[in-house]
């Protein structure tokens, strides 16, 4: 993907318009898709599952077969930013869609005879390309320790399949090894399954690697929040000013901290009904304040040490609760005064002089410990940056939790291959390895068969 | 009819052996009204077990019950000769159940000799086939006439199905000794699969291997465990009322190979024809000889060996788990290091044996073979490994050739449907390197394909071929209603969490009730049963033991039942897209010529059959699809 104006995610299949359903809401804040009539255009919002808002979206639907697949179609316009569309992408896989294989809508269109044999040929070069491309890239794209860690990983599923697969092919040679087992599979899949945890907050890095972090610097009115853009981005990027409500709009520049892309907006502060009550265009630069914190992944929040911590900082604080927030104790060049932690329960506080700079370092490596699970300089721990290969370990994460399940609800050995291959199936899409006769080669290879 | 001229006589199908295949080939024939000629070069071996004295075991127990649900005739035919009976794997899944029965050889041949005999429109003779006949048709193709024997005479056939088994070509080894036979010394066919090479059908060479049979006075017993069988016998046939095969039973036994017996196997391996290059076919890795276990796997200090009756009319034992082709002084000396062998006398020595098979690629999805119109071909000589084995596609070649004859739809079984699904879809279109067996991890679908359920997925197939009697499928769809009904009424009756109630949950050491719950529901509790329910279901009506397992099965496991039925539609999609049967690969320019090659040699009848082309690619798979689509405008 590149960086376009508008980006545009297609599900299409039976169960399209349910899933996107679960995400939308019109302008009233109402699920309308479910039931939508092919034609159906309308601006709204989309939320990730759990209800957060991800993007201001138009969604259209079409029903089949007047589509391009020939099956009921979604299309969701968002704005074109990498992150953000990464990030509905990552919404409509957890509401149930799966991501499309190379070529598979043009395939589609052609299996629901929706396009004719010239347009057929026209894309079928592209299709072989992409997939082609597509596996060389996932072989690149792994540096080689991370495709070695995976191919450790399918082995081990592979063995205990392969034994399991043994077992019950010739119980009677088995019968003695089978006992106990269980706990010994459990103790297996738990490994894996951590290796394969670290390999997803690994991809969540290369994620924000790849694509950056949103990141809102806020705090109350002339904490030095355009100081601070000004000293991370080294320009005069925004206007600083001694009169409180200078910045009336969000001001957004990307910087590289330590590594990681941060598309900093600098925020109109935020301010109550005081004496100096904000005017009517500073008040709409608040509302855009209060949606840039909503949508942040990184909270700078802003104190002014120079002067005592309010009940206004301490609810805007709360305001930002549950997202990664770094307080920045400001105006050190003037104060010795401290923050008192009470004020910002879990929060890193970084003493920091907007002016001068002193304390930045600092900042930066609270940035980077925050938001990244391991440190980018440590090359092999990276990573798998693609949404679609995040998908793909979170597939297999999810057959070993089921896995794990299916032990513990007392079901025999025969039922944990099923699983066990899922898994293995996953993981091997990640490297472009598929399953074939690799499990009765493994039995024939490992175990010793036959009376 | 062109070609009928000069024959001794015609009938309309010719079954060339009469082993496991060509016995159910023939059978089916004949039982769907059409003259049926089974020859074998000997009549006294018809239903020959020239290996291990079973039948059934692991996912070969669920191909013998899905004969019996066609209408074929292994399972009642071991049911009423078998020595002793196991169901395996019970404590598994009800998936990998597995019933298996030691044979009484002889009884077994006997009975399935007497089967033959009486059978309506069969005629059973002892030849041996010299040569295939054919004639050119119109299209350039060539069409089964019929047969000629050694004798000289010929008769015809409209179709001819080969079940020649290990006998084209064969030669046995045992050490530096060579015999040019067929198994256990018989006569082996050396013209016959010529002929077939003169045809242009590409054959292959494998092998296998038999242990030694022992003499039963000169085993000590007493150093061994004994294995004996279940009590009660469940039947291998639907048809078999279980009160008569309820039986005193006759044991096998267990023993040990060690180091002593590994030793003598390691320093002798030059002399191994196998080792020593002697052996050009390919072996089967399922079922090694005791020197390929102890070179593969020389970490093990020990292997299992099972001692098993060979019938109740001899003493002769059979060795399970020590086949091996080394010469004979080699075999005396590792068998005596064995507990319990130390003063055996070999009756019958092991031996391998090596024989002309099919090569890949050449039959069609109902096992004719691609060239020649009217032949088929089904068992061991395909390729196939297993009396089971052959016995399945045995009757699916028997009842296809039949349905051809009589212009009927061919009986079909893909891989949802049945383990004979899946046996025949590999053989058909992979490559296997080595004798296939069946094995429950080769059928993806294996959670459905079950041994308890066999009726229920295939007797209708075997009611629209004509082997199932009115009767009998009468019988099946008031068991299919009966289970569907019970199933609706569990899930609408709700057990309250009254304090009864709980208290008895304790009792069964089940969790208590945190709400109302349908018995449906509870019996999703591995813990509880469908009868220790029955206090709580006072309205229950009694149902036979095979409704009743078949309603906790489905509930039981419920969710992954329904998991793998979605896989199945996935499956069944790809499957429904069909290919043309004259479609030329070579105009699909966008293939790879991998693909193209693999393609044009399988010819599969469908997209799924193709995606499982090794070397097809999902990518030749959508180019495919894309100039299918096209052809059709």
């Amino acid at each position: 993907m590149a960086p376009a104006g508008i980006g545009i995610i297609r599900i299409s299949g039976n169960e399209a318009v349910h899933i996107v359903d679960r995400l939308f809401t019109d302008a009233r804040g109402e699920h309308v898709l479910a039931s939508a009539p092919g034609g159906f255009f309308r601006y709204g919002h989309i939320s990730d599952p759990r209800g957060q808002r991800l993007d201001e979206v138009m969604a259209a639907v079409f029903r089949a077969p007047h589509s391009y697949t020939g099956e009921d179609v979604v299309e969701l316009q968002c704005h074109g930013g990498l992150l953000l569309l990464t990030r509905v992408l990552e919404a409509v896989l957890s509401a149930g869609a799966r991501c499309a294989g190379p070529g598979e809508f043009t395939k589609r269109a052609f299996l629901n005879g929706r396009i004719d044999l010239t347009q057929a040929e026209a894309v079928m070069d592209v299709i072989a390309a992409q997939n082609e491309a597509a596996l060389q890239n996932a072989g690149r794209q792994l540096g080689g320790v991370l495709r070695d860690r995976i191919r450790t990983l399918r082995e081990d599923l592979l063995h205990e399949s392969a034994f399991i697969e043994a077992a019950l092919d010739d119980p009677e040679s088995y019968e003695e090894e089978l006992a106990g087992y269980n706990e010994r599979l459990v103790a297996v899949v738990r490994e894996i399954s951590d290796a394969i945890e670290s390999m997803i907050s690994g991809a969540e890095d290369g994620i924000r690697l790849r694509n950056g972090v949103r990141c809102a610097i806020i705090g109350r009115p002339n904490a030095g929040k355009s100081s601070l853009l000004n000293l991370l981005t080294g320009t005069e990027r925004s206007i600083v000013t001694p009169l409180p409500g200078t910045t009336r709009d969000t001001v957004e520049e990307s910087v590289n901290i330590a590594g990681i892309t941060l598309h900093l907006i600098d925020t109109a502060g935020i301010r109550g009904n005081g004496t100096d009550a904000p005017d009517a265009v500073e008040l709409l630069g608040i509302g855009r304040a209060r949606q840039a914190l909503a949508e942040a992944e990184l909270v700078l929040f802003v104190a002014d040490t120079a002067v005592p911590v309010t009940e206004e900082d301490r609810q805007l604080y709360r305001d930002a609760a549950g997202k990664p927030c770094i307080v920045i104790a400001n105006k050190t060049d003037l104060t010795d005064a401290q923050l008192s932690p009470e004020d910002f329960p879990g929060a890193r506080i970084v003493r920091l002089s907007a002016r001068t700079g002193e304390g930045l370092e600092e900042l930066k490596e609270a940035v980077s410990t925050l938001l990244l699970h391991a440190d980018p300089l440590q090359a092999d721990e990276i990573v798998i940056a693609s949404a679609r290969h995040k998908a793909l370990l979170q597939e297999a994460q999810e057959a070993l939790s089921h896995l794990t399940e299916t032990i513990a609800a007392g079901l025999s050995e025969d039922f944990y291959t099923v699983d066990l291959m899922n898994a293995y199936a996953s993981l091997g899409t990640i490297i472009g390895e598929e399953v074939g006769d690799d499990l009765i080669d493994a039995v024939f290879s490992q175990f010793c068969m036959g009376k | 009819m062109t070609g009928t001229a000069g024959y001794t006589e015609n009938y309309d199908v010719i079954v060339i052996g009469a082993g496991h295949a060509g016995c159910e080939a023939a059978l089916s024939c004949a039982r769907l009204g059409l003259s049926t000629l089974a020859l074998t070069m000997s009549v006294d071996q018809v239903a020959f077990m020239p290996c291990n004295p079973h039948i059934g075991g692991s996912s070969k127990g669920h191909l013998v019950r899905e004969i019996d649900a066609l209408g074929g005739e292994m399972g009642k035919n071991i049911d009423k000769t078998f020595l002793q009976s196991r169901m395996l794997n019970t404590s598994k899944g009800p998936a990998v159940h597995s019933l298996r029965a030691q044979a009484d050889k002889l009884a077994y041949s006997m009975e399935m000799r007497r089967v033959l005999e009486s059978q309506e429109h069969l005629t059973l003779k002892q030849a041996e086939v010299t040569a295939l006949l054919t004639e050119e048709m119109t299209d350039g193709r060539r069409r089964v006439t019929g047969v000629r024997l050694d004798t000289g005479i010929s008769f015809g056939a409209r179709a001819v199905i080969i079940c020649t088994g290990t006998y084209g070509q064969s030669r046995c080894l045992c050490g530096e000794a060579i015999s040019e036979t067929g198994p256990n010394g018989s006569q082996r066919s050396v013209p016959f699969t010529d002929s077939l090479r003169e045809l242009g059908i590409a054959l292959r060479r494998f092998k296998t291997g038999t242990p030694a049979r022992m003499d039963g006075r000169t085993v000590d017993y007493s150093r061994m465990s004994m294995q004996p069988g279940d009590v009660p016998v469940i039947p291998f046939s639907y048809s078999t009322d279980p009160a008569s095969v309820q039986k005193e039973q006759v044991p096998c036994y267990l023993t040990y190979t060690n180091e002593e017996t590994h030793r003598i196997l390691r320093d002798n391996l030059h002399r191994s024809p196998l080792y020593a290059g002697v052996i050009e076919g390919v072996g089967p890795r399922y079922c090694p000889s005791i020197e390929d276990k102890v070179v593969k796997f020389p970490d093990h200090d020990r292997h299992q060996v099972f001692v098993e009756p060979e019938g109740a009319y001899t003493n002769e034992v059979y060795i399970d788990g020590m086949s091996s082709s080394m010469p004979e002084d080699v075999q005396i000396a590792m068998y005596r290091t064995v507990p319990g062998l130390e003063h055996a006398r070999i009756v019958k020595h092991a031996y391998a044996i090596e024989y002309d098979c099919l090569c890949p690629g050449q039959l069609t999805p109902l096992l004719e073979i691609r060239n020649v119109e009217g032949l088929y071909a089904a068992g061991q000589f395909n390729g196939s490994s297993g009396y089971e084995e052959a016995a399945a596609q045995g009757l699916y070649a028997g009842v296809n050739a039949a349905m051809k004859l009589l212009c009927k739809p061919p009986l079909t079984i893909d891989r949802s449907e049945g383990y004979i699904g899946v046996l025949v879809d590999d053989l058909v279109m992979r490559e296997n390197e080595e004798p296939y067996r069946m094995m429950t991890s080769r059928a993806e679908y294996r959670l459905l394909l079950r041994q308890d359920n066999a009726d229920l997925r295939l007797r209708e197939k075997g009611y629209e071929a004509g082997l199932i009697s009115e009767e009998q499928i009468l019988a099946l769809r008031e068991k299919m209603r009966a289970i569907d009904a019970e199933k609706k009424r569990l899930s609408r009756v709700m057990i309250g969490a009254t304090p009864q109630v709980q208290a008895f949950m304790e009792k069964q050491g089940s969790a208590p009730l945190k709400t109302g719950m349908s018995l449906a529901e509870l019996l999703t509790r591995p813990e509880l049963s469908y009868e220790q329910l029955a206090p709580l279901d006072p309205d229950r009506q009694p149902l036979s033991d095979e409704v009743i397992r078949q309603v906790e099965i489905d509930l039981r496991y419920a969710g992954y039942i329904e998991r793998q039925e979605r896989q199945v539609a996935q499956f069944k999609k790809a499957e429904a897209r069909r290919i043309p049967a004259d479609i030329d690969y070579d105009l699909v320019k966008s293939l790879r010529i991998e693909a193209r090659q693999k393609l044009s040699k399988y010819r599969p009848e469908n997209i799924g059959q193709a995606s499982r082309l090794a070397g097809v690619t999902p990518a030749d798979i959508a180019v495919l699809m894309v100039y299918l689509e096209s052809g059709k405008q």
